[in-house]
């Protein structure tokens, strides 16, 4: 009996104890759900906030550089005039079937220059599973708040952090390495490339701004995309300055003190071809857009297309087009692969 | 013994653009703390200064113009072209490029 009256007692003392954790338990979860309640209703007051002041913005179902220029350098500019006055972006990619890295690393510096403007940027991803895919394995999720699928995670596509003040050369020189492995297996290195990566960020840095100091900004952002099973590796630089073509038109002017009646057309071809010096009669020293052709020329590189303000490039077919919309800006894109001559044999 | 200047050993592997406001291991940067000093060095004492190119991950334009072209404008380029000489077995147009640079240096 006496046992019994124990039991009891300690089963008591066991189910109180029980219970308090069940309690303790309880309002543990209740403070978290309650917690989540407040964050999704406040997320949703959010988003009808900014859906009463928002534009949206449709991206071209190919959004290519290459094989669709004036529609995806038109969508870019309508980006990058948009005003603070018209309230928040939407950039709708639910359409989007076809893009590559040129397209997203400009879509992440125009995303850049419209933060810098205090403009909320929101958007939706594509609903075509592999232009999905080309999205989250880009790196633009690393810059953008947004889902990525695990698979897509951990990819060898690379979009570089953006540069702002200084020449990054040594991050440029690990990219390099990283792209001849994907060519030849082995870590190598490769000047001519990383040449050409200096002279862009440079000019970037130091040309792209002539109007104003731009401190603290974005100013080049650098796409890098691997394909290790055709051993090929393809980059797409962007710098969202004023452009090669008014930056050579603001140095002529201010050393020659009158403008040249020139095409854009020609003026871009003229400083690639390292003309302008010849055909002014100024000490024109500037030496990296030759040096850039020179790389495609001696078989460095292929595939080189340069768009610049309103002139699209194309030094593989040799094609000049003037664009129907003007880009803010320059565009590098080149490949290389195993048909490129390439310094690889030093480690 | 051969005066060399191992640009990637004792200067950078990584050399940069060309001010020290653009970055890192610039052409000035070059020019200021190493070219010029062994370059007075070697003219001091009636020797060649031999620079050698090979090691580094490539050079920028704006890089060799501000070392080489600088070195020209201060002390003349035939003083340059007498003392200066240049191996690059890995990238052999650097030479004639250098060179070019330090002719264009009395236009600038």
């Amino acid at each position: 009996m006496g046992k019994k009256i124990l039991k009891q007692k300690k089963y008591q003392k066991s189910v109180s104890l029980r219970e308090l954790k069940r309690r303790k338990i309880y309002k543990t979860w209740r403070k978290k759900r309650n917690l989540l309640l407040i964050l999704t209703r406040n997320r949703k007051k959010q988003r009808q906030k900014q859906q009463k002041n928002e534009t949206i913005y449709l991206a071209p179902e190919i959004f290519l550089l290459r094989d669709n220029t004036n529609e995806v350098i038109r969508f870019m500019a309508l980006l990058r005039e948009h005003q603070p006055h018209q309230g928040s972006v939407y950039i709708d990619m639910s359409k989007v079937k076809k893009i590559a890295n040129g397209s997203i690393g400009m879509l992440l510096s125009v995303a850049n220059i419209l933060s810098r403007k205090n403009i909320i940027v929101s958007g939706s991803k594509p609903e075509n599973r592999d232009a999905n895919r080309t999205l989250e394995r880009s790196g633009f999720f690393n810059f953008v708040q947004g889902h990525v699928e695990e698979e897509n995670r951990f990819s060898t596509d690379t979009m570089i952090a953006r540069g702002k003040e200084v020449v990054n050369q040594v991050a440029s020189s690990r990219i390099v390495m990283d792209c001849m492995k994907t060519i030849t297996s082995e870590s190598r290195r490769n000047q001519p490339i990383q040449r050409m990566l200096i002279e862009m960020m440079a000019n970037s840095v130091n040309h792209a701004f002539p109007y104003h100091r731009a401190k603290n900004i974005n100013k080049w952002v650098l796409a890098v995309s691997h394909d290790s099973t055709n051993k090929k590796v393809t980059f797409s630089f962007i710098d969202n300055g004023v452009g090669i073509i008014e930056t050579l038109k603001l140095n002529i002017r201010q050393k020659l003190k009158f403008t040249i009646i020139w095409s854009n057309k020609e003026l871009l071809e003229t400083a690639f071809q390292g003309n302008i010096g010849s055909r002014t009669g100024l000490a024109y020293r500037g030496r990296g857009l030759p040096s850039i052709l020179k790389n495609f020329k001696s078989n460095n590189i292929s595939e080189l297309v340069v768009i610049s303000n309103n002139v699209f490039l194309d030094f593989q077919n040799d094609i000049v087009n003037e664009l129907d919309t003007s880009f803010q800006g320059t565009f590098y894109y080149w490949e290389i692969s195993q048909s490129c001559n390439y310094n690889g044999k030093y480690t | 013994m051969a005066n060399i200047l191992n640009i990637a050993e004792e200067f950078s592997a990584t050399p940069g653009a060309r001010l020290r406001e653009d970055g890192r291991a610039s052409g000035q940067q070059f020019f200021e703390e190493l070219l010029r000093p062994r370059f007075i060095e070697a003219m001091q004492e009636n020797d060649n200064l031999v620079i050698l190119l090979d090691g580094t991950h490539g050079y920028a334009t704006s890089f060799l113009d501000e070392a080489f072209g600088r070195l020209a404008q201060e002390f003349g380029v035939n003083k340059v072209k007498n003392i200066l000489s240049f191996i690059s077995e890995e990238e052999p147009y650097l030479i004639d490029e250098i060179n070019e640079y330090i002719e264009d240096a009395h236009q600038a």
